[in-house]
């Protein structure tokens, strides 16, 4: 089974995997309307507080999305729940290695990164991780 | 851990979405477990045991060393 199969299955097969993608959508959409119509305001706007408020605004979308990835996980079968766990875990050990070597690198000025660049990429980088590590766990199980 | 849970569903004629439904699992637990590559838990064993009306022993045994 590879992740387009196991993905198709999963995601019309019992009412928690339903229930995750009604959780998971609208707060995403959200999301990406306020990366891309609201964050941009912010270089127009003169206030430390307004600035500061627009900035973390679409952090607010991406905890719910966080919230509707726990409940899956949580309510997911054991076998589902461990399939999800251990992908999560590579993902979580290869940017935090990554990361790691990345810091080394600048600490001896080898390489120059934008900071705000480097740490806004770490949620991305590890959901995109979790989707590849997927791959390889269901490749184990299959 | 060697298992009978294939013998068993093949012999009520369900297919692993059927047995999967009964245990209020997913398929891909179902087969997991079939194929041996992932044992359940205590609790999901005493669950297949109840459903097939058998001792927990007669489905599940650990491999011979």
């Amino acid at each position: 089974m590879n992740v387009t199969q196991w993905w198709q299955e999963w995601s019309s097969n019992r009412p928690v995997n339903r229930r995750y993608l009604r959780e998971f959508w609208p707060p995403m959409l959200a999301y990406v309307v306020l990366v891309f119509f609201v964050f941009p305001v912010v270089d127009v706007v003169a206030s430390p507080v307004l600035k500061a408020v627009l900035c973390v605004a679409p952090v607010i979308p991406i905890l719910f999305v966080m919230r509707a990835g726990v409940r899956v996980i949580r309510d997911s079968d054991e076998f589902q729940r461990r399939v999800h766990l251990e992908a999560i875990a590579i993902s979580a050990m290869g940017v935090g290695t990554a990361y790691f070597a990345l810091g080394f690198l600048v600490f001896a000025k080898l390489v120059a990164v934008p900071a705000g660049l480097v740490l806004v990429m770490i949620l991305p980088m590890l959901s995109a991780g979790y989707g590849v590590s997927l791959a390889f766990v269901l490749r184990h199980y299959r | 851990m060697r298992n009978r849970l294939r013998d068993l569903r093949e012999r009520h004629e369900w297919s692993q979405g059927d047995l999967a439904g009964h245990l209020d699992v997913s398929r891909q637990t179902v087969n997991a477990i079939e194929t041996g590559k992932y044992d359940p838990s205590l609790p999901l064993a005493f669950r297949i045991a109840k459903l097939f009306r058998q001792p927990i022993e007669s489905i599940f045994e650990p491999e011979k060393d």
